[in-house]
């Protein structure tokens, strides 16, 4: 029993050191797998929420806030800020200094008032306090007695949940490489909204504010895009409008991500090769732009017994490609199959910058 | 090549006279979700749930507790890369050949990164062709407007996320958005997308009880409870409390939801369905 068990581990250590000597990765699907859907092309969503920053300056002063419906959540939370190549965090906010009040001056009543250890307990650790106004006429002054410094920033980010002013927002993607627009079209019900009703912000993966402008549906920019693909987040284009319905001014912000993409990888028509048994191996040819681990995916078809095309396995090999490369796909199938060999549904993908294709 | 390597395995067996049963092992892995553990046995689910699960297993021994970074993207090292090399470790040294995997919120994401994307990373395929079944207890699937709501506006802290409670980037990761983009493209068992390879059923938490007088809203801890008056204005009527239904039930089967099973018919908050509560763990141990 020792000896065979000996035979057996020096056996896998053998095709163990083989494998490492191939470099690739593979895997075959236990069962033949459907074509993935068509890229993503576009995202949509809805909003019923606006969120903007506001100075302790302005919160002693006191804020519009637009609130038009008794369902309704309002979330202030110290923003960080950097100062003298330091990054302060502003005092929390004290619930009992807050206060709202109508055009009147006259102090509205407040449904709730939700403390930091509430506000932490739902997930909203950064500080954030948060208020529900019992009476609404779409004129309120959030303000505050607190002795706030006058540069702190503070979020103020309001829900009205289930509004039927909702902004509705249909945007790219995918933005190609060298690209400087993005589509976004904006809509509340029937309404589109002129380039001056848009304030937008772009940020990259890493945090950073870029220029952008919206111009006719879309956000552009003047610079192309620096980061490649999704490995470390998107891009996000975030809109704010300000807007009147039925004589109530109605403010929603929304954040739409997408991704910067350029062909990384292409790949040549591949070589398919019989090895007996229901086995097949097919010879990719590949070629890419910046170096890094690359996958394919495909499955391989063959000719049936009344010449139907027939789908025999599924397969992905990954590996490390630096320029001109090939992947060698091992298929094992079940059943017999005719020559044309083709590969189907074929699926490239650049794991380093997350990035994926439709092979060809 | 690897798949070479796992083929020919059995088949040496068989030669050597050694019989697939002689090494066949059921073990059970507890994925935890967000946050970065050191100790998620007592920490994330508590021993009493841990050690109800594994008395399903014929060897009660055969379990394993992850302790990762999911404060990250899934498909980052620390996330599913320690994974893969946590569950690596408890398949070399126990000899699992029947993996079922029991993960909680996006412990579920991580988990199904790996099972949809099985070159990213050499150690994947060895651990898919041992994972027999996932059972996602609340899985954030579809991700969740509460996600959205922590990040809004915070795009500038959210690089220093960690240091100052802005959210990290698993939270980024789990807006709705994102994870619809993520289904889409890398992720497999969600509608219109392969199947994933192996099952991967879930468990749904569709309500909250939060009253003072209700011994029941004392499990797992009141005040992880109390936030719902906050969360209900991002959520649907169905929710856990962090996680809308819809979310939850996105990707591969509903086991069973909540009520349905629990004693006394009680929801399961997104808290307590990691904890000893209603059942859960007996539950778990008669399905492993």
């Amino acid at each position: 029993m020792i000896n065979k068990l000996t035979t057996l581990a020096a056996a896998i250590v053998l095709v163990s050191t083989a494998a490492k000597a191939n470099e690739q990765t593979v895997y075959q699907f236990p069962q033949v797998q459907v074509a993935s859907s068509a890229q993503l092309q576009t995202l949509e969503k809805d909003s019923v929420e606006y969120w903007q920053k506001v100075s302790g300056k302005e919160l002693k002063r006191g804020v519009p806030i637009f609130v038009n419906q008794a369902d309704n959540f309002i979330r202030i939370a110290p923003k960080a800020r950097f100062d003298s190549g330091e990054v302060f965090k502003p005092h929390g906010l004290q619930l009992d200094k807050l206060s709202v009040r109508d055009d009147n001056f006259r102090q509205m009543p407040m449904q709730a008032m939700v403390a930091q250890e509430q506000m932490e307990n739902a997930g909203f650790s950064d500080g954030s306090v948060g208020l529900k106004l019992g009476q609404v006429n779409g004129k309120a002054m959030l303000r505050t007695s607190q002795a706030l410094n006058d540069n702190d920033t503070y979020l103020l980010h309001v829900i009205e949940k289930g509004s039927s002013n909702a902004l509705h927002a249909k945007s790219q993607f995918k933005v190609k490489d060298q690209q400087q627009r993005v589509a976004m079209q904006l809509s509340m019900g029937k309404k589109r909204f002129k380039d001056s009703d848009v304030k937008l912000t772009l940020s990259s993966p890493d945090g950073e504010k870029l220029d952008v402008r919206y111009e006719n549906g879309e956000a552009v920019f003047n610079y192309p895009l620096e980061t490649l693909g999704a490995i470390n987040g998107y891009y996000e284009l975030e809109a704010t409008i300000v807007t009147k319905v039925n004589g109530q001014t109605v403010k929603r912000s929304i954040k739409m991500p997408f991704v910067h993409s350029s062909q990384t990888i292409s790949m040549d028509k591949a070589k398919v090769t019989v090895l007996g048994n229901n086995k097949y191996q097919a010879k990719v040819p590949v070629q890419v732009t910046h170096s890094g681990r690359y996958a394919i995916r495909a499955t391989l078809t063959g000719k049936g017994d009344k010449g139907e095309r027939i789908k025999l396995a599924t397969v992905e090999v990954a590996k490390q490609i630096d320029s001109y490369d090939n992947f060698t796909m091992p298929f094992a199938g079940t059943k017999a199959a005719k020559a044309p060999y083709e590969l189907v549904d074929i699926e490239l993908t650049d794991q380093t910058r997350m990035l994926k294709f439709a092979g060809e | 090549m690897k798949i070479k390597t796992l083929s020919l395995v059995p088949a040496l067996m068989l030669a050597a006279g050694i019989s697939h049963s002689a090494f066949a092992a059921q073990g059970v892995a507890f994925v935890h979700g967000t946050g970065q553990q050191s100790d998620a046995y007592n920490d994330y689910w508590t021993g009493s749930f841990v050690d109800t699960v594994r008395q399903g297993l014929p060897i009660s021994s055969n379990y394993t507790v992850i302790n990762c970074d999911f404060d990250q993207y899934m498909w980052a090292d620390a996330a599913s890369g320690c994974l893969a090399g946590q569950l690596t470790t408890f398949i070399n040294n126990k000899n699992i050949t029947d993996l079922t995997l029991i993960t909680h919120s996006n412990g579920g994401n991580v988990v199904r990164w790996i099972l949809s994307n099985p070159t990213w990373d050499s150690r994947y395929p060895n651990i898919i062709s041992k994972v027999t079944r996932t059972i996602a207890l609340a899985p954030s699937s579809g991700g969740t407007p509460l996600a959205d709501a922590v990040i809004a506006g915070n795009s500038f802290e959210q690089s220093l996320g960690w240091l100052l409670g802005y959210g990290n980037d698993a939270v980024k990761q789990q807006q709705v958005s994102w994870m619809e983009s993520y289904n889409v493209q890398w992720l497999y068992g969600t509608p219109n997308r392969p199947s994933l390879p192996s099952r991967f059923e879930t468990v749904v938490g569709s309500d909250v009880e939060s009253a003072v007088w209700d011994s029941d809203s004392y499990c797992g801890g009141y005040q992880n409870q109390v936030g719902l008056e906050v969360t209900q204005n991002w959520l649907d009527s169905c929710s856990d409390g962090f996680l809308n239904c819809s979310s939850q039930s996105l990707a591969g089967v509903v086991w069973f939801t909540d009520k349905s099973r629990t004693q006394g018919g009680e929801p399961l908050s997104h808290q307590q369905s990691r904890r000893n509560c209603f059942g859960l763990p007996n539950m778990l141990k008669n399905r492993i």
